[in-house]
């Protein structure tokens, strides 16, 4: 698969059909981790790698600014989830689909952390993989798509369900102040750092509303009304438009379990209007379509 | 001063309880519970045991003890006709941080500089004042770990004032190195003995030890460098990746930006201050107008922040080559490469010269 990918890329940059490839190479061999990879030179190529260790979303890359001016045409490795992210770019207009050029890749699952594993396992595959629809992504988006055999069998661990969602089942039982209580304690722990948003693909506002002061609308310091402030905010803005990559959850330093909120909140958007996000570029996204018929029960709580 | 003694870690164990049982508040290395377990801070103990310093570092490092995320300076109230003042209620006793490493408290070495400086500050002086340290050299190194190149010969000892190292035997060997060390001796109320000459030198191996498991990058030309290109082209293309997050800031034992900020509760407004980092986008951006627009602006602002500005105006580099930054940085961004990048662009020039 990587050599394919190299070949591919070095085509793409020889032919000047993309000015710059955003893939992954490796950043430490000694943990197992990799990086982000901007490659503008062909005779580069060889330091591109892909594997289940590759978690970055690169999608976020696509719309800053300092790239945007500086590149016109960007190529970037998407993995199902991250395509996902492009299509609903596409979506809210914030870029061209003939500006980015996508080599998607079919996938069986990211692992949950860097330690050495041998291969996909219902123990060390990432929580954000079970259940997810794109394992082959959406062929709207890909210019071109790298296959790998996606194993269909309901063994893999890729097609078992959601253990979020398993979770949600338990505790969606439990009494709304216990519920909070949970969810206060994590966000107590928060200490603004705002990865979750500078990571995210599709926190792409030019001036966040946390970084608003004029006037303020929640307070800076990491206090505990301030971040419970800060974490719903971002959830809300999220709702329905989030596609689940897990990349907020995995850059949080205090790991904050966001993949619990984001994916409730998914749930919700399917339930009252039956969409989700990022899977169609031509689909109206949820939360800016009025239709006479929406289920109005979602504000009466 | 420096005396030396040997512990068992039985004997050890005892010493940390008698301390927290005499009344110190003792801080040492934790693990999270919940969501969060993986990782260490630096948490008010009630026994030796729950201490934690297999690990080699903590998420954070300790300067949130002396400088913490969010610290109330006073508030204000409206009574009718006026405002009430109130100070805040801190009491400033003496206090035990157990388990740092050497690159830990070199950092509170380097921020004392700032805290200390044209300003006073007595939040944090006074704090570190009481503050008695007890470091611990490194179980382990890993490939983040570069302090020697910035601190010297392992292992830096300035800023303990207490340090103990493990030998292959598993007894710890104490070393005093200040009076206030020294009077925290005095609780275990029995003979301890001096090492021998035969531990000293047992001591010295598994220092050397450490100190070569430690990777090695040359900075001597770092600052020339710095000095001379600030608009040089590598700034335009280092670090593309970079998201201006603030966590390779918030995780540094030296990073020390904060901003002053008003909270209201009711009728009743703190002012206190609060972490800011320079990667956020909107540093500095008071009504207007934020100077480092671009993501390498702020990025230079990081390097020459450490390696150039604090060293002219203090004489020691805001870095303590801990690597903590190079761990927690979600897109792998390594400040080791690029010192090493720079070292080179810096041998080159002279070369030229
Ligand atoms: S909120 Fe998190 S999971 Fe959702 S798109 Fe953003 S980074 Fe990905
Ligand atoms: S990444 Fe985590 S700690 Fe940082 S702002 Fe987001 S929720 Fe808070
Ligand atoms: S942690 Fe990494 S991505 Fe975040 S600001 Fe620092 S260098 Fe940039
Ligand atoms: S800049 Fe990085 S390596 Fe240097 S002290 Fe800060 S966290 Fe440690
Ligand atoms: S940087 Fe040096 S002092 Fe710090 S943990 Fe690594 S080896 Fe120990």
């Amino acid at each position: 698969m990587e050599q394919i990918l190299r070949e591919k890329v070095k085509e793409l940059l020889k032919q000047k059909t993309i000015d710059l490839f955003i893939g992954y190479s490796i950043s430490d061999p000694d943990k197992n981790t990799y990086k982000p990879f901007f490659i503008t030179d062909p005779r580069q190529v060889d330091k591109l790698t892909y594997n289940s260790y590759c978690f970055n979303n690169l999608a976020l890359y696509l719309t800053k600014d300092e790239l945007k001016n500086r590149y016109k045409k960007i190529g970037l490795l998407c993995k199902g989830c991250d395509a996902r992210a492009v299509i609903t770019l596409c979506q809210e207009n914030q870029i061209e689909r003939d500006s980015v050029y996508i080599i998607a890749v079919t996938c069986n699952g990211v692992y949950r952390d860097n330690q050495h594993y041998e291969k996909i396992s219902k123990d060390n595959i990432a929580d954000k993989c079970p259940g997810c629809k794109v394992t082959n992504p959406p062929a709207s988006i890909a210019d071109e798509i790298i296959e790998d055999a996606i194993k269909d069998d309901k063994d893999n661990p890729v097609n078992m369900q959601s253990p979020i969602s398993v979770w949600w089942e338990n505790f969606d039982k439990l009494p709304n102040e216990t519920k909070w209580l949970y969810f206060k304690a994590e966000f107590d722990k928060c200490i603004k750092c705002y990865a979750c948003r500078q990571v995210c693909p599709l926190c792409y506002c030019t001036i966040c509303i946390a970084d608003q002061n004029l006037p303020r609308f929640f307070s800076k310091s990491s206090d505990a009304s301030g971040n419970a402030a800060w974490n719903i905010v971002r959830a809300y803005h999220l709702t329905g438009r989030c596609i689940g990559c897990g990349e907020c959850e995995r850059v949080c330093p205090v790991r904050i379990p966001l993949m619990k909120i984001n994916k409730r909140m998914s749930q919700a958007v399917k339930e009252f209007f039956d969409y989700e996000g990022g899977l169609d570029k031509e689909a109206p996204p949820a939360l800016v379509t009025f239709k006479n018929d929406d289920d109005e029960n979602l504000f009466h709580g | 001063m420096t005396e030396l003694f040997k512990l068992s870690p039985f004997e050890l164990n005892a010493w940390m309880d008698l301390l927290i049982a005499a009344g110190y508040p003792v801080f040492a290395p934790v693990f999270e519970e919940g969501t969060d377990k993986d990782n260490l801070y630096f948490k008010k103990i009630k026994k030796w045991n729950d201490a934690d310093i297999g690990k080699l570092k903590t998420k954070r490092g300790p300067k949130e003890l002396f400088f913490p995320i969010n610290e109330d300076l006073f508030s204000y109230k409206y009574n009718g006709d006026g405002f009430t003042l109130e100070d805040p209620e801190i009491e400033y006793e003496p206090f035990i941080v157990a388990g740092l490493r050497p690159c830990d408290t070199a950092g509170l070495d380097v921020i004392d500089k700032l805290f200390s400086w044209d300003y006073k500050d007595e939040f944090y002086l006074k704090k570190r004042e009481k503050a008695i340290l007890i470091a611990f050299t490194c179980p382990y190194t890993d490939s983040s770990c570069f302090c020697t190149s910035v601190l010297g010969k392992y292992p830096y000892k300035d800023g303990s004032d207490i340090m103990l190292t493990q030998l292959k035997s598993k007894d710890y060997i104490v070393e005093i190195l200040t009076e206030k060390g020294k009077k925290l001796l005095s609780h275990l109320n029995k003979v301890i003995n001096p090492a021998s000459k035969e531990d000293l030198k047992e001591l010295k191996k598994e220092l050397d030890n450490i100190d070569k498991s430690i990777k090695k990058i040359k900075i001597d030309k770092v600052k020339s460098w710095l000095e001379n290109n600030f608009e040089d082209d590598y700034w335009k293309n280092c670090a593309l990746e970079c998201l201006s997050c603030g966590i390779c800031t918030f995780v540094c034992p030296t990073c020390h930006c904060f901003d002053i900020i008003e909270d209201r509760n009711l009728d009743k407004i703190t002012r206190r201050r609060t972490w800011d980092s320079c990667s956020f986008t909107d540093f500095t951006r008071m009504k207007v107008h934020q100077p480092r627009q671009e993501h390498f602006r702020r990025w230079r602002q990081r390097l020459m922040h450490k390696y150039y500005y604090y060293v002219n105006n203090f004489e020691v580099i805001a870095c303590t080559g801990c690597g903590r930054c190079i761990e927690s940085c979600p897109v792998g961004i390594n400040i080791m490469t690029m010192l090493s990048e720079i070292d080179d662009k810096g041998k080159k020039l002279k070369a030229k010269a």
